[in-house]
């Protein structure tokens, strides 16, 4: 039997890094719906925050654009959460993917946003094209 | 050193410093890419200023933290362990605690996790 998607938000906002505490804030306050526990809902908090941060601080490097978060949930209990933004992309998805790799210089990152993203979730699918932008796609089933 | 310690207040860190040289920082609200700028602007200042030897790091009064807050952590680390001093962080959420063996960096040096009574009710 196929899940079927219960309720859906969107919304579209800019690349100012104040928006982090709202994104995340608000995906927890729609996730809620589904009655997740408190780990699985920091889980979802930490996920939203670390794919938004991407956006604002690689996608656009400090430059003003639109970000757009959309969320799906499911009658399975599981829910779909998208990040996308039109900012510069990435050239090897599967590099950026690899724990502890960062385009950063400053000393400042760790490289584990897209680890944080996969152990905390069910699946992450990355979509990126350079001079375009990146999709970020996870998704996860509550107990 | 709870009982002779000077406090300083910057916001959302705070320095205490007791009188044996030891140093803490205490950490309060969400330590993500847009607060930890501010909060490791004052970090830096005081472990520059001072070169603490032991420094504890209480996130005991942090609400929030992704791979930024790991990332102040992990930046404050290379600074302190480059001067000879020593770090340990006390307070960790289970959250945080996830991340920091995720990354391997609970191998780096002490993480004692937050206690019951003391967890941030959200
Ligand atoms: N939305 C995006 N647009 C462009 N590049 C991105 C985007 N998201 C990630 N990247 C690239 O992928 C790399 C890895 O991302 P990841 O989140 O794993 O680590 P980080 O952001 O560099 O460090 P950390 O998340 O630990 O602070 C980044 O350094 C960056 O080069
Ligand atoms: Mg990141």
């Amino acid at each position: 039997m196929k899940r079927k998607a219960i309720n859906e938000m969107k919304m579209i906002f800019l690349s100012d890094s104040k928006n982090e505490s709202f994104a995340r804030s608000a995906v927890t306050a729609f996730a809620a719906q589904l009655d997740p526990d408190m780990e699985e809902l920091a889980d979802i908090r930490t996920t939203v925050s670390e794919a938004v941060t991407n956006s604002i601080l690689h996608g656009y490097r400090g430059t003003s654009g639109k970000i757009t978060v959309e969320v799906k949930l499911f009658d399975d209990r599981s829910l779909r959460i998208r990040v996308s933004d039109r900012g510069c992309g990435i050239e090897d998805v599967e590099q950026a993917m690899q724990p502890l790799f960062t385009t950063d210089k400053s000393g400042e990152r760790g490289g584990m946003g897209f680890a944080i993203m996969k152990s905390f979730s069910d699946s992450l699918s990355v979509k990126s094209k350079p001079g375009v932008g990146t999709v970020v796609t996870v998704t996860k089933r509550l107990k | 050193m709870e009982e002779k310690e000077t406090v300083l207040n910057y916001g959302r860190v705070s320095y205490a410093v007791g009188e044996d040289g030891e140093a803490r920082f205490l950490l309060n609200g969400e330590l993500d890419h847009h607060s930890v700028k501010e909060i490791r602007e004052v970090m830096d200042g005081k472990l520059t200023d001072y070169r603490p030897m032991s420094v504890t790091f209480d996130l005991s009064g942090v609400s929030f933290t992704d791979s930024a807050g790991l990332g102040l952590i992990l930046g404050r680390y290379t600074k302190i362990s480059g001067y000879g001093g020593a770090l340990r962080l006390v307070g960790v959420s289970e959250e945080f605690m996830k991340i920091l063996k995720l990354s391997g960096a609970d191998r780096l040096f002490p993480v004692e996790a937050r206690s019951e009574k003391r967890r941030i009710r959200v």
